[in-house]
């Protein structure tokens, strides 16, 4: 009997043993995968990848009016960009994904869980909190205004908050559906509040091209607001972002001078210079870049024939304009005056210096600060000193306010052709009362030197929206 | 009926002893045989003056029972006068032999009849105290066995054991032998060496077919005796197992042995291309039980080799292995948890019986597949190759000025040899006349030969292995050696395996059994810098020049566009970029060495009656290295330099170079993984009532850790004599790179270095199970099984109470045969009804999906330090995919046995499948890992064995297994992508309503004027438009699926004396599969460029294009006699030739059936292996892969053809068709 009764207690002992060890066992933290908690861990999805890549600029290249096509070669082309160069309707086949939204949407669930969360988040002062969701916000805004430029009307202020605008998506749920579209007004006021409380609490130093810094929101902002065609408070946001970008005290970001950079030794200098273009600085020290994201361009490069700069846009280039390197005619037999567009494919988008300089000229010309010390020439000759030897430089002197108006867009397509940043402005143009209706379109040149014209009607300024995301949003309505 | 007669004898004595001991066992045998007999005879019987013998015969043929005697002796006897009426058998016996000096005994349903003075005392020998020894015979799972006749060795001593298995028999001294025999059970002689209680364990002998019905069920945790099991569960046949070794692999000798589990046949150094034939999918999916049961990418079952769970079968040696059972419905395998809803394959390996006399077995075989087909892919010869590139040649829509120039990145197309020359004629640089006569002379090369020669060779698998067994009272072991060559197709690659297998037993004492096995195996392999090139190569291009053997130059595959860039980057940089694919080969080498190790050690202890504690421990590490040397020499590192070499400013200057000049690249990889489980467990093993009640109870504890870890290295400038390596600086290299280099990498005239070099990664699994198992008989007539279990495992991120999802099963036997009215149906000896229910499931792989996001390093190099980014999204909805399992089975057995089988029906419906899960596209990410629907799988499987003939000298038994399965998505999340045309035809694998893995086609309506391909809508008009938007979807067409409905094997056995004769046919019925048609109608008639970097075998493998394109329009009114689309090199935006690619046309019948093997063993005659001092020597021959009969008339083995959607591969080449196996097997 004595003898069971020690077995009972062994067996007891062994449950009570097996029962009690199980707790730990399983509370592994893995390592190489975390779940955020700290402050640092928001910081640390600031430098996240899904930050800095995405394929955007030569979506928007394609559409813009600065670029041409020409056969046989445009008929090698996917399907889908000879449609978005034709300004069809559907650009997309039912099933296929809005490639060009992956990274946008991804980047979006990143920053909405940073904005959510970090102020939560242990371990970091309130100004630290406060700054890294600044930064997620002006990333945010940045992103949405691609999804206005893409699938919403050109703002109308008398129809604004009416028209539709975009989902606006403040959580990061991946088992929301479905989204609903918001007004177009909503949506520029969600960008510009983003913006706005975003402001004050970035630093002004500038510390890494990767983050947002206060120059970035600043002229984000000034971009929104000439969106919108509020161009005082465009000019007021393009000077504070020029204010910042003079306050910097921490990596250079400045104009790159093309007369000395694309010398032996600059950093634009190439070996290649006529085959490839001038070389490019990677991002990091790319010292115009304020903003890097970094955009695979496709529709540019030294053995593309589909797409050149059409012969009016080449015009443009005086003879002594160093940006005219980034082009070259070479094996280009037709059409007479056009241009290939050699580089680079890879380009900084984000937010750039040079555009910063061009918005405030474009302020103070609507401001009518036309001529003078603090006025758009001034702005205009900045820059141009920095792209061309200075007896080449000069602004005309004696233009109207519309001269110059028009000047300052003629600017910016020598500074930023194939950039993408062209669509953007032709959507703002179209309901600028500034600007004369243009019929713009799309040219198809063939070697014979017959062309095809593929007319931009005013409802594609607005694409339509892609069917996969129709689809996921049952009763989203699509765009004429 | 038995002629069994004693043959004449001139002397008695010890002889006479002798012979009976012959008889016995001889009619043991026969009593295998000869089963059918009245169990409970009744005799009536009226002779006067009648032989004895003849009074025998009667009986015989009155009884069927098998009589035994001395037909000598009995022939000598006195006449005999009987009249008995329905008399029992032993009545009469009793009466007839008491006149003639004789005495029987009835054993199970044989007679010994011998006579009643006993020979076995000899007068000569002084009498030794006779002693009485008791004991109790079980089966392998502890079970009693009753009616084993239990006899003295030498004598005719004999007795049966009871229904409780026991016996009690008196032995002429203490060194008496018992014999053990029964019909079903292995006979075995156990020395008595002055013990007076035994408890005998028996094991069922190997008939070939009988297995299925007769062997316990074991489920990795218990053995339970079949006749109490409810699972269904399968036991591949041993001897077919055993002769069929052509593969160290145990779960390909299992292919058609099994009703319900499907095995691709994929072998040889090729595999990992794999054969996905059954699931349009990858490797994983080499094993599936009973359809697929789950859209994840791994449907494999769980294996268990002696009660741990493996992750890689294939490092078991297949000669060690002694059991193998396949659980397939829910009460079989749920009591594996969460990881069992793909079946479970329960393998037991061998073990040395107590007190047996030290067996050594000798076993090889040599495997030859033959050389793997190279030229298997439908291509063009060279002529025709030629004359289609001279058609197609565009160099206005791809100037020279364009192909030529030298691109950043190494995607893109070459430019080709015969392009080179067909540009120098369009750019007046030769005549035309001279442009003919290259390419004439082009046409005229076939490379073939030369790819055989230098990049091909036969390909064969040698395996040997040596085992010893033996035990004593206390120890027994079984150990063994192997070691596995495996010879690849391509040459210089070395592969071979060493695996030591040790396993001991210990019965400590009648309480306490341990046992401890050891399991070693080490893999060792090798390879040089080949290509992997075959027909689908460019056909002109040769390897070495055909007179003085010099390797031919290829640079132009590689990133150096031209001759002239080539050169160029040569005079800046110094470095020869000649790149002779021939000269690479001893350039460099790649080393991989894994070492296994497993030990798994195991106690049972008995605690009080019936009680007993049972643990079980495994510990296993798995160490691998692998290194990659690519000398200073080889293209790689040369190319690599290059980009990073900035040129000489002057002649007499020397260039920049940013990485080391001298050496070559090394880097090694280093896994190491360890794993433990550690499981306790109580079973209570009783019965009460004399057996009415049977009950057993299982309650227990499992905790299982995986821990794997993997760091990799490189380094640069590596002298693999010194040892010693150069520093370079990476953070510039990386950061700012290398503006201006000779060859620029990046975009903007830039190098920048991107390659790691360091990585270190490690993943931890934990689990912790509760699991409780019980069976309860009663009158050994209803069975009732009942099993539970609950999983927790430490998966990062999840909530816990999504892991509270225990998995469960109930299931009842009705033992039919037990019941007294099927008693007097003497002819059907099992016949038992099993149903059985429950649910298992699958739990979201780790780290797959959590409820939080969990976030990993994603560093951006342009950011100021380390960046995260989301691995796995929160998805606080996903929820365990579950599986009902529905199962009903007959178990059967008729006629003596000689038709055994069962029947399953089964349902299985799992509902909340897990998969990748399209979401909302602005959600964050285009799909998730999450519950995407539902879905059920009904089958039958049929597994028939038969006895067909049975003789002593000859016999040949047939096994049937045959399955079917049927397949269906019954829900689908909808989902936005399945709602056009395209994406059904061209990328759904699941859809609502249809099997998974289905075929949709575009309905096939011809070509245009044009030559472009045309559809048909639903409405019946005809479709060309590239664009799919807006059209029905019932315009797809539904084409079947790649899974096979049915599947399955015909084996046949044949026996003729030592001669052996076995073949297995196995058949996959019923699928459907694409055809690979050419797919290029567009673009420039040139290979793509080959990826060379360090460690790689470049892919030769495009530049030639399918033949089909032969046939293609050419002109208008072609599309009257071909379906092959016209050949565009620009304006493609107007067709689209997916129409053709994906069309009705190109689906074909998969179906087929092949001869797996067949296998002929011959043993040497008995006195010529003695003479070798062997018991047995066989040889064996085997031919295996012939294919009997393919639906499809393309000349396609299904097993061979990629039927992926995302239709990248085609076909694979066919290894081991044919192939031819010589065995040898010794026993000393």
């Amino acid at each position: 009997m004595r003898k069971m009764t020690l077995r009972h207690t062994l067996l007891l002992v062994f449950f009570i043993g097996m029962a009690s060890c199980r707790k730990e066992f399983l509370e592994v933290v893995p390592t190489g995968r975390l779940i955020a908690e700290k402050t640092l861990d928001y910081e640390l999805m600031l430098n996240s990848s899904d930050l800095t890549l995405y394929s955007l600029a030569g979506f928007y290249a394609i559409l813009g009016d600065e670029v041409a096509a020409r056969n046989p070669f445009f008929g090698t082309r996917p399907v889908k960009d000879q449609r978005l160069f034709r300004y069809e309707n559907d650009v997309y086949n039912p099933g296929e994904d809005p490639t060009e939204l992956t990274a946008v949407t991804r980047t979006l669930y990143l920053v909405n869980k940073i904005i959510n969360e970090v102020m939560d988040s242990k371990g970091g002062t309130d100004e630290q909190k406060r700054g890294i969701r600044a930064e997620a916000m002006t990333c945010r805004a940045w992103v949405y205004l691609h999804f206005a430029n893409l699938y919403t009307k050109p703002y109308n202020p008398s129809t604004a908050a009416s028209d539709p605008g975009f989902p606006i998506i403040r959580e990061a749920d991946i088992n929301k559906t479905p989204y609903v579209r918001s007004t177009l007004k909503e949506l520029y006021d969600f960008i510009v509040g983003d913006l706005t409380a975003a402001v004050p609490d970035l630093p002004v130093t500038i510390t890494s091209r990767h983050r947002a810094s206060r120059v970035v929101a600043s002229a984000l902002l000034a971009r929104a607001y000439l969106a919108m065609g509020r161009h005082g408070e465009a000019l007021i946001a393009s000077e504070n972002a020029i204010g910042a970008l003079r306050a910097n005290t921490g990596i250079a970001a400045r104009l790159y001078d093309y007369n000395i950079e694309m010398l032996t030794g600059g950093a634009l200098f190439s070996t290649t210079m006529a085959t490839t273009g001038p070389a490019q600085p990677t991002l990091p020290n790319h010292i115009e870049s304020v903003y890097g994201k970094q955009d695979i361009n496709g529709t540019v490069g030294s053995t593309v024939n589909h797409f050149i700069i059409t012969p009016q846009v080449a015009s443009l280039y005086g003879a002594a304009d160093l940006r005219r390197r980034y082009y070259s005619n070479t094996g280009l037999t037709y059409p007479v005056g056009a241009l290939r567009r050699l580089g680079p494919s890879i380009q900084p988008t984000g937010m750039n210096v040079p555009e910063i300089y061009l918005m405030r000229a474009e302020g103070r010309v609507r401001s009518n600060n036309l001529y003078g010390a603090g006025s758009a020439a001034e702005d205009l000759l900045f820059l141009r000193l920095r792209r061309m030897p200075s007896a080449a430089a000069a602004v005309p002197a004696g233009m109207t306010q519309s001269q110059m108006l028009q000047y300052v867009m003629d600017e910016r397509l020598r500074e930023l052709a194939f950039s993408g940043l062209r669509w953007f402005d032709m959507r703002r143009m179209s309901v600028d009362p500034q600007f004369s209706a243009i019929n713009r379109s799309h040219v198809l040149y063939f070697a014979d030197g017959s062309t095809q014209n593929y007319p931009l009607r005013p409802e594609r300024l607005t694409l339509r929206i892609p069917p996969r995301i129709l689809n996921d949003n049952p009763g989203m309505q699509d765009n004429p | 009926m038995s002629k069994l007669n004693a043959t004449s004898s001139k002397s008695h004595g010890s002889q006479a002893r002798l012979r009976i001991m012959r008889l016995i066992s001889v009619a043991t045998l026969a009593a295998c045989i000869h089963i059918s007999t009245f169990a409970h005879a009744q005799v009536t019987l009226a002779e006067t003056n009648i032989t004895l013998q003849r009074v025998i015969r009667k009986l015989q043929s009155m009884t069927g029972f098998d009589f035994l005697y001395d037909a000598d002796l009995v022939a000598r006897s006195a006449p005999v006068t009987v009249r008995v009426k329905d008399a029992s058998l032993d009545v009469v016996l009793t009466h007839c032999l008491k006149s003639s000096g004789f005495t029987h005994t009835i054993i199970g349903r044989s007679v010994v009849i011998r006579p009643a003075v006993d020979l076995s005392i000899s007068s000569d020998i002084p009498p030794i105290p006779p002693m009485i020894v008791r004991g109790r015979v079980v089966d392998e799972a502890g079970a009693p066995l009753s009616g084993v006749t239990v006899t003295v060795k030498g004598s005719s001593t004999a007795t049966s054991t009871t229904e409780a298995g026991d016996f009690e028999l008196t032995v002429p001294s203490e060194e008496s032998v018992l014999v053990l025999t029964a019909v079903n059970l292995e006979r075995i002689e156990v020395v008595v060496k002055g013990r007076a209680s035994f408890e005998i364990q028996m094991r069922p002998r190997i008939v070939y077919g009988q297995d299925v019905v007769i062997r316990p069920v074991n489920t990795g945790y218990q053995s339970l005796p079949n006749e109490r099991s409810a699972g269904s569960a399968a036991k591949p046949n041993e001897v077919l197992i055993r002769d069929r070794a052509n593969s160290t692999n145990i779960m390909q000798r299992l292919d058609g042995l099994v009703p319900g589990l499907t095995v691709s046949f994929a072998q040889g150094a090729r595999a990992s291309s794999g054969n996905r034939m059954m699931t349009g999918e990858g490797n994983a999916n080499q094993y599936i039980v009973r359809g697929i049961g789950s859209v994840q990418a791994d449907r494999a079952p769980l294996f268990v080799v002696n009660g741990i769970v493996i992750d890689d079968i294939s490092t078991l040696n297949a000669n060690d292995v002694e059991d193998v059972t396949v659980l397939k419905d829910a009460t079989a395998a749920s009591i594996w948890g969460s990881r069992a809803a793909n079946g479970v394959v329960v393998i037991t390996t061998r073990k040395g019986t107590a007190r047996q006399k030290i067996r050594v077995q000798y076993d090889a075989f040599y495997n030859m597949q033959g050389t793997p087909e190279y030229d298997y892919y439908p291509r063009m010869s060279s002529a025709d190759f030629i004359r289609t590139a001279e058609q197609i040649f565009d160099p206005v829509t791809f100037p020279w000025g364009t192909v030529s120039q030298f691109g950043t990145t190494t995607s893109g197309l070459s430019v080709s040899p015969h392009e080179v020359i067909q540009y120098n004629r369009f750019r007046r640089l030769i005549s035309p006349q001279r442009a003919q006569q290259q390419l004439d002379s082009l046409a005229a090369i076939d490379n073939r030969s030369q790819m055989g020669e230098y990049f091909y060779r036969s390909q064969s698998l040698f395996n040997n292995t040596l085992s010893v067994s033996g035990g004593g009272n206390v120890h027994s072991f079984y150990g063994s050696f192997s070691y596995t060559g495996n010879q690849s197709g391509v040459p210089g690659e070395r592969n071979g395996v060493y695996t030591m297998n040790l396993r001991n037993d210990f019965n400590i004492s009648p309480r306490v059994r341990l046992f401890i096995i050891t399991d070693l195996s080490r893999t060792e392999g090798s390879r040089k810098r080949s290509v992997s090139v075959d027909n689908r190569f460019l056909p002109y291009q040769l390897f070495a020049d055909p007179v003085t053997g010099r390797p031919a130059e290829m640079s132009y595959l590689s990133y150096l566009v031209t001759d002239s860039v080539k050169r160029v980057f040569e005079n800046q940089s110094r470095i020869d970029l000649n790149y002779r694919p021939l000269e690479e080969l001893d350039r460099g080498k790649t080393e991989s060495a894994t070492m296994q190790t497993r030990l798994t050690g195991g106690a049972s202890v008995r605690l009080l009656r019936g009680l007993r504690y049972e643990g079980n421990f495994g510990f296993g590490t798995t160490g691998s290295s692998t290194s990659n040397y690519d000398a200073e020499a080889s293209f790689p590192v040369r190319s690599n330099l290059v980009t990073f070499t900035k040129a000489a400013v002057a002649p007499s200057t020397v260039p920049t170079y940013l990485l080391p000049p001298f050496g070559g690249q090394y880097s090694t990889t280093e896994q190491q993984a360890r794993s433990w489980t550690v499981r306790n467990q109580l079973v209570l093993d009783t019965s009460f009532d004399a057996r009415r009640h049977q009950l057993t109870l299982l309650l227990g504890q499992e905790a299982q850790e995986r821990f794997s870890r993997s760091t990799s290295n490189t380094v640069l400038g590596y002298d693999p004599l010194l040892l010693n390596y150069q520093n370079v600086d990476f953070f510039t290299l990386g950061l700012t790179g290398v503006s201006n280099p000779v060859a620029a990498r990046n975009t903007g005239n830039r190098s920048l270095y991107a390659q790691p070099v360091f990585s270190h990664t490690e993943t931890m699994t934990r689990v912790s199970s509760y699991y409780s198992n019980a069976g309860y008989t009663f009158s050994r007539r209803y069975s009732l099984n009942a099993s539970w279990r609950n999983d927790e495992s430490n998966l990062f991120g999840v909530d816990k109470s999504a892991q509270r999802k225990p998995v469960w099963s109930i299931g009842g036997k009705w033992n039919l045969v037990q019941e007294a009215f099927l008693k007097r149906f003497n002819r059907i000896d099992i016949l038992a009804l099993r149903l059985t229910y429950g649910i298992t499931g699958n739990a979201p792989s780790p780290g797959s999906a959590t409820s939080q996001d969990v976030l990993v390093v994603r560093s951006s190099s342009f950011a100021p330090g380390p960046g995260l980014g989301i691995s796995t999204y929160a998805n606080k909805a996903l929820t365990w995919e579950r599986t009902e399992n529905y199962n009903l089975g007959l178990d059967f057995g008729l006629l003596g046995r000689r038709v055994t089988g069962t029947l399953d029906l089964y349902r299985r419906n799992t509902t909340d499948l897990i998969g990748q899960l399209p979401i909302n596209y602005l959600a964050g990410t285009s799909s998730i890992v999450g519950n995407f629907g539902d879905m059920n799988n009904r089958g039958v499987e049929l597994s028939i064995n038969t006895l067909n003939v049975v003789d002593r000298d000859f016999s040949w038994n047939t096994v049937l297994n045959l399955s079917y399965n049927r397949n269906t998505i019954t829900r689908l999340q909808q989902t936005s992508s399945i709602n056009d045309l395209a994406t059904l035809v061209q990328q759904t694998k699941y859809y609502a309503g249809y099997p998974a893995l289905s075929i949709f086609a575009y309905d096939w309506a011809g070509l245009d004027a044009m030559g472009d391909p045309q559809i048909f809508l639903a409405d019946g008009s005809k479709y060309k438009t590239a664009t799919t938007t807006n059209i029905p979807l019932a315009a797809a067409r539904y084409m079947g699926s790649f899974q096979p409905l049915w599947n399955g094997g015909l084996l046949n056995f044949i026996r003729y004396r030592n001669f052996n004769l076995s073949s297995s046919i196995i058949f996959n019925l019923g699928h459907r599969g694409r055809r690979d048609v050419n797919e290029k109608y567009s673009g420039r008639f040139t290979p793509n460029r080959v990826t060379i970097s360090p460690g790689s075998s470049p892919e030769l493998q495009t530049g030639n294009f399918h033949s089909d394109l032969l046939k293609r329009w050419m002109k208008p009114g072609d599309e009257l006699v071909t379906d092959v689309p016209v050949y565009l090199t620009t304006n493609t935006a107007r067709r689209n030739t997916a129409y053709y690619v994906f069309g009705s046309q190109h689906v074909y019948d998969a179906s087929f059936i092949k001869l797996r093997d067949i296998t002929a063993s011959m043993g040497l005659p008995q006195a010529v292996s003695r003479r070798l001092g062997a018991e047995e020597v066989r040889f064996r021959i085997q031919l295996s892969n012939l294919m009997l009969w393919k639906a499809n008339r393309f000349g396609i083995d299904p097993e061979f053809q990629v039927t992926d959607i995302n239709y990248t591969l085609g076909r694979v080449l066919p290894v081991g068709q044919g192939a031819l196996t010589l065995g040898l097997n010794v026993r000393f």
